[in-house]
């Protein structure tokens, strides 16, 4: 057992991470906005923090605490967001797509050639401060807000946006500040999990958080179930086990069943593993049963 | 003076070759609604099965161009039949999105297995023709055939939309698939058939840019997908002009911008650009969107 934790051990933590983004991009879908964006936050983030320890990192020591650095990266990340949303979230939902898009890959170049404070392509180190139990204490805060916010007015209030934007701008909602308010918060979310991850790689260039990350957390969320928090987890740990699972068997084609499971999970299950709406289903009818019987 | 002109000609070459790559992914956007990631990698297709058929069989330059967008087309009919065909009754951009990583992922497995991780290159002398020299003005025969077959694909590909009854077929289809039924359009048909346009295209795009800038490999598919989304941000993806122009813009600043600028900072410029874009004019030079998506 402490030989099977002793390998996967580091997969779990990159897993809950990317749980963490996965989440950033539930926030958006949540609010009825497909957007990448919270990566290239995670990004600035990233650089934010690993600039504070810079001094020491060629020898692996840190300036300032962890808690330092995540409230720098959380702030950082809420303050790109809420920056960009203005001119962002005018945009309709086709172009916005691919404006968040582009701005993963704007946040690349810029990493690239802000090289004084970046490294450039050779990169930043960054002293590992996080630990195994810090990642689930965060894991757990952040459920617990989602857990808290689901029931909330501003929770409900951005089912309205999702389910339709116009039914909710007449029952009084205004969808442009409920989309900013969300867009903001996955920033916030974006440039903690772009903190954790630059502390897991413990090294930073500016391919760590990019196109293909944004990817990977759009789909753990979509796959997980983005109707409601514990989907996007769910979905993470199942897309960090599923090749790891397939590894002994299959070897290097296993990105080819991962990439085949994903097509297929979406093609069967459109609304991803975790549907609070057939659970509710499920349960209405075992209580119906109950009382026939 | 013959500098300017020479890097205008490369720059107007790249471009051709963005312009031509945005062009066939925006057709699918802006008709299905389908940001479809795999599209890169379905350009790098059409130039493994040109390189593969070269190098295996002794091909010569037009009949692997002929293998190398007949398997582009097959592998993006069999994309959307796959996975885009069982998500159409009530899918939106989002499922389309998930479904394209999975067989982006997959597709770069494959193409990465065919090329044996490796970058390869076609042959020097598959097309022998002469450097285009005139004046001191060198321009290689692959840079040639992508000035040629970008405007001509876009011009085609404008009047086939505009002035075709497949063309009003496809329109009617992305404006409302059940209204286009109703009318007695095969939606079916009408998608493949779009489909197979913009898989070709990408496949010829793949093939020719990987003779001219010697690159047979996965990322050249991924510098496309990744320009080709910019070129639809300055263009516009409602409109087959406005895609190819933002590529040719696209690409005549980034070879213009790496030669007086900085080479460090080519990509700086054509973000910077894109960045005045989102800001000032985010949907792009053309506007507003032609034809609505399925969703």
């Amino acid at each position: 057992m402490s030989q099977f934790w002793d390998i996967y051990s580091i997969n779990f933590e990159f897993a809950l991470v990317l749980g963490i983004f996965a989440l950033s991009a539930y926030l958006g879908l949540w609010s009825g906005v497909l957007s990448l964006a919270p990566i290239a936050f995670g990004a600035g983030a990233a650089y934010v923090s690993a600039r504070l320890a810079y001094d020491k990192a060629m020898i692996g020591e840190a300036n300032y605490p962890l808690m330092t650095h995540l409230i720098v990266g959380m702030v950082i990340g809420g303050l790109l967001a809420w920056v960009t949303s203005f001119p962002l979230l005018r945009l309709g939902s086709h172009y916005l797509a691919l404006a968040t898009i582009t701005l993963v890959l704007i946040a690349r170049v810029i990493a690239l050639n802000l090289d004084k404070y970046t490294g450039g392509t050779v990169g930043i180190i960054v002293p590992r401060q996080i630990r195994f139990w810090h990642i689930l204490v965060i894991v757990g805060l952040v459920s617990l807000v989602f857990a808290c916010l689901r029931k909330s007015r501003f929770g409900f209030a951005m089912d309205a946006v999702r389910e339709q934007p116009e039914v909710a701008t007449s029952l009084g909602i205004n969808v442009q500040r409920i989309r900013r308010y969300a867009f903001t918060f996955a920033g916030v979310l974006g440039g903690l999990a772009g903190v954790m991850q630059a502390q897991l790689v413990q090294y930073l260039v500016p391919e760590t958080m990019y196109v293909e990350l944004a990817f990977i957390a759009i789909a753990s969320a979509v796959l997980g179930g983005a109707y409601i928090w514990i989907g996007p987890i769910i979905g993470a740990l199942l897309y960090t086990a599923i090749p790891e699972v397939l590894e002994p068997y299959l070897g290097p084609s296993k990105n080819i069943v991962n990439g085949a499971l994903l097509v297929i999970i979406m093609v069967f299950r459109q609304r991803g593993v975790v549907d609070p709406v057939q659970f509710r289903n499920m349960m209405m009818r075992r209580t119906s049963r109950r009382a026939e019987a | 003076m013959r500098l300017l002109l020479q890097q205008l000609l490369n720059g107007l070459a790249l471009g051709s070759a963005y312009g031509t790559f945005a062009m066939s992914f925006g057709l699918i956007f802006a008709t299905m609604g389908i940001l479809n990631v795999a599209h890169g990698t379905i350009a790098t297709f059409g130039a493994i099965a040109g390189w593969i058929v070269v190098k295996q069989f002794g091909f010569s330059f037009i009949p692997a161009l002929v293998i190398g967008v007949a398997v582009a087309t097959i592998i993006g009919v069999l994309t959307d039949r796959l996975a885009f065909q069982p998500l159409r009754a009530r899918a939106n951009t989002l499922g389309y999105l998930i479904t394209s990583i999975g067989v982006w992922i997959v597709l770069i497995s494959l193409g990465e297995t065919a090329l044996n991780h490796q970058i390869e290159v076609f042959p020097p002398d598959l097309l022998s023709g002469p450097r285009v020299a005139a004046t001191d003005i060198y321009l290689a025969p692959g840079q040639v055939w992508l000035l040629v077959v970008g405007p001509v694909s876009a011009s085609a590909l404008y009047l086939l939309l505009k002035r075709t009854p497949i063309g009003a077929m496809i329109r009617a289809v992305g404006f409302s698939e059940v209204w286009s039924r109703i009318s007695g359009v095969s939606s079916t048909l009408v998608i493949i058939s779009t489909v197979a346009i913009s898989a070709g295209l990408a496949g010829i795009t793949g093939y020719l840019s990987s003779i001219a800038f010697d690159n047979v490999s996965v990322p050249l598919g991924e510098g496309l997908l990744l320009k080709g989304f910019a070129a639809v941000v300055v263009g516009g993806f409602g409109d087959v002009r406005g895609a190819f122009l933002g590529g040719i813009i696209i690409g005549i600043t980034e070879v213009l911008g790496a030669q007086y600028v900085s080479g460090q900072f080519r990509d700086v410029i054509t973000f910077g650009l894109l960045i005045l874009f989102l800001l000032f004019r985010p949907e792009g030079i053309f506007g507003e969107i032609k034809f609505g998506a399925v969703r």
